[in-house]
């Protein structure tokens, strides 16, 4: 007989799952921390921090770096950071795959829609739109995209009470190829300004970040992120297909609406405050499958611990690399995300099968 | 009790089941046989609530359509013909699914006895995907025993469906997995199982259903349906059934195979 | 039905939840912003043209810091860069601690603009127009910004005569018009040309030439057909550099322009961008260099 224990966990994983929870808290706080700290403006928030405590009034500057930029980055970074981890983490589980994502469910493609029609058509909207929305007709014409774009292929995928998951995936297709050609149409219309607007939103960045899109942003996403835990156990059941999920006393249509949903909801806002930002959504939930195994139940609180403390990494390289310019965050998360994902699959290619 | 009453299911223009009657009772084993296609798999996913059916099915005196997915769980627990499984779960933690998490220990402790049960206690933190396809299926088996644990909860019997719960199991293991649904059974739960292999059947059943073209072809003891009318009628060939002399028990021997094989050894 | 009325309800719910939560942030928009002693010391300059002018002026010696786009004169080239001028990084730009902004019209994102207002830092936008009176207010808007209007008063009085001289040179040709086609890029053989009311159109007019494209307005892609149909007698590119023998090969060989009058005459003409497209203090001898690339003369 063969050694088993030198292909097996060593230990049994929900205890590492628990502690992880522990850790990757410390690592959020850590990189919070930080996040405040570093800038290129070299405005210090120890500094502040000594004004703060005794009483003595901050600079115009001080007050303006850390309370108007840094702190609404942090906390709309933290948002976005959970959102695209937890609704990667949800849709991997829900498709039983592993290199699922928002995008499968129109998200990015509706809120992309949604972006280019604001940014190219900006000025053909009703005047108490414009009024209303100021400068964040952007960002709401995106949630609006990605939100009713899902919607509409859940309908879609919705027969007679039982939402097909394959439906939803081609339909998703037909949808985004759809979207990609309105897209292309308004492209076509957009001037040279309006063309380059549209490149930065495509790569993302929170650069953006004001404390009206983390008021705006941040309810929506608490209260995803909240209904998203409780999924833990219906999607462990999902792993073992829908039937046996219903065997084990799972309501696997009310957990499907649940999750889908929930992931229109934060994909949408976060990608509306923050533009496309790649790769967290695959990497993070991959990265802790492999460190504390598939438990939905952890991986979801894990991923939204890990989601935001990884963006923010990446947001303060974006701010620091090319200071006093700026990286877009899209291009970072790809650049360190596309080599750590190869190397993931190479190292464990043929040991675990995907 | 599990009753299924008058069950008809149609996909599309097919008709599977024609009003279909089936009674198990708790402390059997009761065995569903007959050819393929005959609706065999069909009759236990309808009584699992996975398949639309006209008809009623009464589990421990309660229609199922007006139980919850979870009402159902704690009832019976089901085991499928062939269960994927995305994502490198341990052994361990795919029987740890199917129970409602209470206190760890608790849960961690009656998942390690299914494994046990099923001899597989020292594959607990391999992962799944590693185990063969009859090691997986032990494993899955491991799962529902562990879902409903207790034959008996407050009075009322728990069940096993299982669907060939042995198709790929050799034949020490089909014994051993036909002897847990058998204590199942004799500690006062129920089990349902499809069965393929009519001489396990005998060997093993209580109580069996002769499915044919949709249809209740016999209902009874091994002794009363397992008969060479009954059955060459149900499969459309010729057996022969013999009994081994010291239980008693039916034996069946296919008789076209056998002289087919002497046909060749002759020549 | 429900359907829809339920989404028109969340719509509803949505906007005003952004309009309430947009009221509760009003209040610290609108901080008072300290009056500052002038001249301002610290200037930052955000697009090339305005980089020109301010060194045009002789006030250099103010600018901290400059865009992506400022990269003349050399001296600007030394300046540190805060980032294309359509994606700017607040912090960024405050790290350079200025004091007043200079900008071209279409500095962005809003979000970044809305916090330098919070920050009190003028922000002057200079105003955009691709004609001769166009170079000559955006000189005066930078004067004013900077405090310099004698010198700003003096520069756009000579630029002024220059552009006047130049345009009435330009425009003393024999014969027809020459028709000129700007192509932006040739990206995967799509040809992205410019059309009307761009400033590649506006120098090409002062250059005493025809856009032979008027169908539409801004930078778009042609189709191959509508390039024949054009019939350029010349081509206007930016200069990026590289081998320009080979690829003038290979712009001549594109089906869309192998069969115009510029292919068989082989009449290409690359200029550096921001003398060319700028409409900054050197733009008169732009308008003469373009004349005597297109003309020969």
């Amino acid at each position: 007989m063969l050694a088993v224990s030198d292909i097996s966990p060593p230990v049994d994983r929900s205890q590492t799952a628990r502690a992880a929870h522990l850790w990757l808290a410390l690592l959020l706080f850590s990189v919070s921390v930080a996040c405040l700290a570093v800038g290129a403006s070299g405005t210090s928030l120890w500094g502040a921090i000594g004004k703060l405590v005794t009483g003595k009034a901050l600079t115009q500057m001080e007050r303006v770096v850390l309370w108007d930029i840094r702190a609404p980055r942090l906390i709309v970074g933290i948002c976005v950071g959970a959102s695209l981890a937890v609704s990667g983490a949800v849709m991997q589980g829900l498709f039983r795959n592993p290199l699922a994502d928002p995008g499968l469910v129109g998200v990015s493609a509706g809120a992309g829609l949604g972006a280019i029609i604001a940014i190219v058509l900006g000025s053909f909207m009703p005047v108490w739109l414009l009024t209303m929305t100021g400068n964040y007709l952007v960002p709401f014409a995106a949630f609006l995209g990605g939100w009713g774009s899902t919607l509409i292929l859940y309908r879609m995928a919705t027969r007679g009470g039982r939402t097909s998951v394959a439906t939803m995936l081609l339909a998703g297709i037909a949808l985004g190829a759809l979207a990609g050609a309105v897209s292309g149409v308004l492209v076509y219309m957009a001037d040279d300004s309006q063309l380059r607007d549209l490149t930065f939103w495509g790569l993302g960045s929170l650069a953006g970040a004001t404390w009206t899109k983390a008021f705006v942003a941040t309810p929506i996403i608490l209260f995803a992120l909240l209904a998203a835990f409780t999924l833990g156990r219906g999607l462990n059941g999902l792993a073992l297909g829908e039937a046996t999920a219903h065997h084990i006393g799972i309501r696997v249509q009310r957990m499907k609406n649940t999750a889908i949903l929930i992931v229109a909801a934060a994909t949408g806002a976060a990608v509306s405050v923050s533009g496309g930002i790649g790769f967290i959504g695959i990497v993070v939930p991959h990265l802790l499958r492999l460190w504390t195994g598939p438990d939905h139940r952890a991986l979801l609180i894990n991923s939204a611990l890990l989601g935001p403390s990884l963006l923010l990494i990446a947001d303060v390289i974006s701010r620091v690399i090319i200071a006093p310019a700026e990286l877009p965050i899209g291009i970072v998360t790809a650049v360190l995300g596309a080599p750590v994902f190869l190397w993931i699959l190479l190292r464990r290619r043929g040991m675990v099968d995907l | 009790m599990l009753e299924a009453r008058h069950i008809t299911v149609a996909f599309s223009k097919k008709t599977i089941l024609k009003s279909v009657d089936f009674t198990a009772k708790p402390g059997r084993v009761t065995a569903i046989v007959g050819p393929n296609g005959s609706g065999k798999t069909t009759l236990l996913r309808a009584m699992t609530g996975d398949v639309s059916h006209r008809g009623d099915v009464v589990l421990n005196g309660q229609d199922i359509a007006t139980m919850q997915a979870w009402e159902l769980a704690a009832q019976r627990g089901v085991l499928s013909q062939a269960t994927t499984l995305a994502f490198p779960f341990t052994v361990i933690e795919v029987v740890r699914i199917g129970l409602h998490s209470g206190t760890s220990g608790d849960v961690d402790r009656l998942a390690m006895q299914a494994l046990n049960r099923v001899s597989l206690g020292h594959y607990a933190n391999r992962f799944y995907q590693e185990l063969s396809g009859g090691e997986q299926q032990r494993a899955q088996l491991a799962r529902v025993l562990a879902q409903v644990w207790e034959p008996v909860l407050n009075g009322a019997p728990r069940w096993l469906l299982l669907d060939e719960p042995v198709a790929s199991l050799d034949i020490g293991h089909q014994l051993e997995v036909m002897d847990i649904a058998r204590s199942y059974a004799r500690s006062g739960g129920g089990v349902v199982a499809v069965m393929h292999d009519l001489n396990l059947t005998a060997l093993y059943a209580d109580a069996v259903t002769i499915l044919s073209e949709g249809t209740v072809q016999a209902q009874g003891t091994p002794a009363e349906v397992l008969t060479d009318e009954t059955l060459s009628a149900a499969y459309g060939c010729r057996l022969q059934v013999n009994k081994i002399p010291s239980p008693g028990v039916p034996f069946v021997l296919p008789h076209a195979a056998r002289s087919q094989t002497e046909a060749k050894v002759a020549s | 039905m429900s359907g829809s009325k339920n989404s028109a309800y969340q719509t509803t719910l949505l906007i005003f939840m952004i309009a309430l939560w947009g009221a509760g942030v009003a209040p610290w928009v609108s901080a008072g912003a300290a009056q500052q002693a002038d001249p301002y010391a610290d200037v930052l300059s955000i697009g090339g043209s305005v980089t020109e002018i301010v060194y045009a002026l002789d006030q250099g010696h103010r600018l901290i810091a400059r865009d992506t786009t400022s990269t003349y004169p050399e001296k600007a080239a030394g300046l540190p860069d805060v980032g294309y001028m359509r994606a700017l990084s607040p912090e960024g730009v405050l790290s350079v601690r200025p004091e007043l902004i200079i900008s071209e019209n279409g500095a962005g994102p809003p979000e970044t603009i809305e916090i330098l207002e919070e920050a009190a830092i003028p922000f002057v936008v200079v105003p955009d127009d691709y004609s001769r009176d166009g170079v000559v207010a955006k000189i005066r808007a930078v004067g004013e910004a900077l405090g310099a209007i004698q010198q700003a008063e003096a520069l756009a009085a000579e630029v002024s005569v220059q552009l006047d001289k130049a345009v009435a040179q330009s425009g003393a040709y024999d014969g027809a018009p020459k028709k000129v086609l700007f192509i932006l890029s040739t990206q995967g053989g799509r040809i992205l040309a410019s059309g009307t009311n761009t400033a590649a159109d506006g120098i090409i007019k002062l250059a005493g030439a025809e856009n032979a494209v008027t169908a539409f307005e801004g930078y778009k892609p042609m189709t191959d057909e509508a390039v024949s149909a054009a019939a350029p007698d010349v081509i206007l590119m930016m200069d990026r550099g590289g081998d320009f023998g080979a690829a003038d090969d290979e712009l001549f060989a594109m089906p869309a322009i192998v069969a115009t009058p510029a292919a068989a005459n082989r009449a290409v003409v690359r200029m550096n961008g921001l003398y060319l497209l700028g409409f900054g203090p050197r733009t008169a001898e732009a308008v003469l260099d373009l004349n005597a690339a297109l003309y020969g003369s």
